[in-house]
């Protein structure tokens, strides 16, 4: 049978549509690279209310209710609350339940409050549940005073150029990505169901890493450039799992801060790590013995 | 002269080669569409109007159902839109796909073949009647939809005060709903009609099932393409559908690029089709 000119022709537009999807997840990636320009915050998942704590109140929760039904899936997001100062830079919020919604508050100095707080009704021990959140701002120097995720709803956390005054991550499953970040403190709180905590480090510092007690394991990696100044956790009263730091390819120095309540991690630690025992240290003084790998 | 004579010289005269006479040419392939259809387009645009009709009818039952149980209005504006855009997007589909049924017999097919007009004038009769048409019907049918709800409900429901046009309402309530059906929309579903034209000349019969196949199949491919790809190059794939609809110029132009191409692989099929052979 002879195959005739237009099919080959659509079978040219078919392979040309297959060949350009590489170009365009390219073009995409910088775009995404490029996307530094805005601050962005990507919640993907089932969220009961967004704060921003700031002046000055944008309650969202009556406009556009119906933007916050997702239709398909019968899922709602109860109240979105934004409170921020008019004068700042562009935060843009992006949803899958909020199909069309993109807000764009704006704070001014970085003061920022952010909590994220999840769905109680909904079942937590499905994992797809939980949201992923991305905060992006584009300039390192700007601060948020504090981020908190309440209830296991941060699966995934990255981060990029942010500086943080506090944040405090409330589940753990899941990946925390931190890229050329600053954080006064960072806290994993940890949660019965998931204890295990992935952080990964590229150009990142933490003056103050606390690991909560239902915590057992952290793992820091691409932490070449990075650097930690102090780890502490409290005394561990409710399950008694000593914490396992492992700290892979962390160039720099790092302390672990050691007092009444807090308990020095004994294994799985590298070697670059220098420990001291039974030293009251606030987590904002300086370091009290250092040592290079 | 005789005056009947006269006229019968001058409407046999050859028209002068142009626009004129392919005007000429093209209107006289449209009637002979009509006329040899009629039943079949008549047929479909009845349906066309009754699902319209039922969907709009529907939604402001439901609406007003909620205002006499919990007695506050919802507005149904947005639902409506939202049926009235997505069901144009398989009726337009069904009708493309039915543009060359004629291809699909014997008989149909010589007379389609072997009638004396350009194949150009063959093509657009068709595109007019099927896409064109079937647009115009579709929205008259909202239009026409919208004033028998309106009607219908008011004379059931005479204590509340029903809601007139939703069109017009949609343009001074929500016109970015409009802006970007027009932006988004509009593209995809000219660009999906296409696909489903190309289908009713590649397998004149059976052509809408063939074609949601073929299409089902290579979207799946491309589904796991991309998905290999965006794992590899390090960019998600939600984010590469953003970055074509993020831009409303990029967006229309990729899609009417598209479709243009497709149609014209319709018009060169059609030209390329013989009586004997598929």
């Amino acid at each position: 049978m002879k195959i005739k000119r237009t099919t080959y022709l659509i079978a040219a537009e078919i392979i040309i549509a297959f060949a350009a999807v590489p170009l365009l997840l390219t073009k995409t990636k910088e775009k995404e690279e490029h996307s530094f320009a805005t601050a962005s915050v990507f919640i993907d998942g089932k969220v009961e209310h967004i704060r921003f704590a700031g002046s000055e109140a944008l309650d969202l929760s009556e406009i556009e209710a119906r933007e916050h039904y997702f239709r398909g899936r019968g899922e709602r997001i109860n109240s979105i609350i934004i409170e921020s100062d008019p004068e700042a830079d562009q935060v843009e919020i992006r949803s899958t339940h909020l199909s069309r919604s993109s807000v764009t508050p704006e704070f001014d100095n970085g003061t920022l409050t952010l909590t994220i707080a999840a769905n109680p009704d909904y079942d937590q021990s499905g994992s797809s549940l939980y949201p992923k959140v991305r905060i992006i701002l584009p300039d390192s120097g700007r601060t948020l005073s504090s981020i908190e995720t309440a209830v296991p709803v941060s699966r995934q956390i990255e981060m990029r150029d942010l500086c943080i005054d506090r944040l405090t991550v409330c589940q753990s499953s899941g990946e925390i990505e931190l890229d050329s970040c600053r954080f006064s403190t960072l806290t994993l709180l940890g949660n019965p169901l998931y204890k295990h905590n992935d952080i990964s480090m590229d150009n990142s510092t933490v003056r103050t890493l606390y690991i909560g007690p239902e915590v057992s394991y952290v793992g820091i990696t691409e932490a070449e450039s990075s650097r930690i100044d102090n780890v502490a956790w409290p005394l561990n009263t409710v399950t008694e799992v000593i914490p396992c730091l492992e700290l892979e390819e962390l160039t720099c120095p790092c302390h672990i801060l050691t007092a009444p309540d807090i308990q020095v991690a004994t294994r799985s630690i590298s070697s670059a790590v220098s420990l001291e025992t039974d030293t009251p240290a606030p987590a904002s003084d300086k370091p009290i013995n250092t040592s290079e790998k | 002269m005789n005056p009947t004579l006269n006229n019968h010289i001058e409407s046999s005269r050859p028209v002068p080669y142009g626009i004129f006479r392919a005007g000429k040419g093209l209107s006289g392939e449209l009637s002979r569409c009509l006329l040899s259809h009629r039943q079949m387009i008549l047929l479909s645009f009845g349906a066309i109007f009754a699902i319209v009709l039922i969907a709009t009818l529907y939604f402001e039952h439901k609406s007003l159902n909620a205002q006499v149980l919990i007695g506050s209005y919802e507005d149904n504006l947005e639902d409506v839109w939202h049926a009235v855009k997505l069901l144009y997007l398989p009726i337009i589909s069904i009708s493309a796909s039915m543009m060359f049924a004629d291809l699909s017999s014997v008989r149909s097919r010589v007379r389609l073949l072997s009638t004396p007009v350009g194949t150009f004038n063959k093509f657009a009769a068709r595109f007019l009647l099927y896409i064109v048409g079937t647009t115009l019907a579709y929205w008259l049918s909202v239009g026409i939809a919208d004033l028998i709800r309106y009607a219908v409900f008011s004379v059931l429901y005479f204590n509340t005060p029903i809601k007139m046009s939703f069109l017009a309402r949609l343009l001074s309530d929500q016109p970015e709903l409009l802006h970007n059906y027009i932006h988004h929309g509009i593209p995809v579903f000219t660009f999906i009609a296409s696909l489903f034209g190309f289908g009713s000349i590649f397998w004149p019969k059976s052509s809408f099932v063939k074609t949601f196949c073929a299409l089902f199949a290579v979207g799946v491919v491309g589904l796991i393409w991309i998905g290999i790809l965006s794992s590899s190059i390090g960019s998600k794939s939600s984010d590469m559908l953003s970055f074509i609809f993020d831009s409303a110029a990029m967006t229309i132009v990729f899609w009417n690029s598209l479709a243009a191409f497709n149609w014209f692989l319709t018009y060169l099929r059609l030209k390329e089709t013989d009586i004997i052979g598929s």
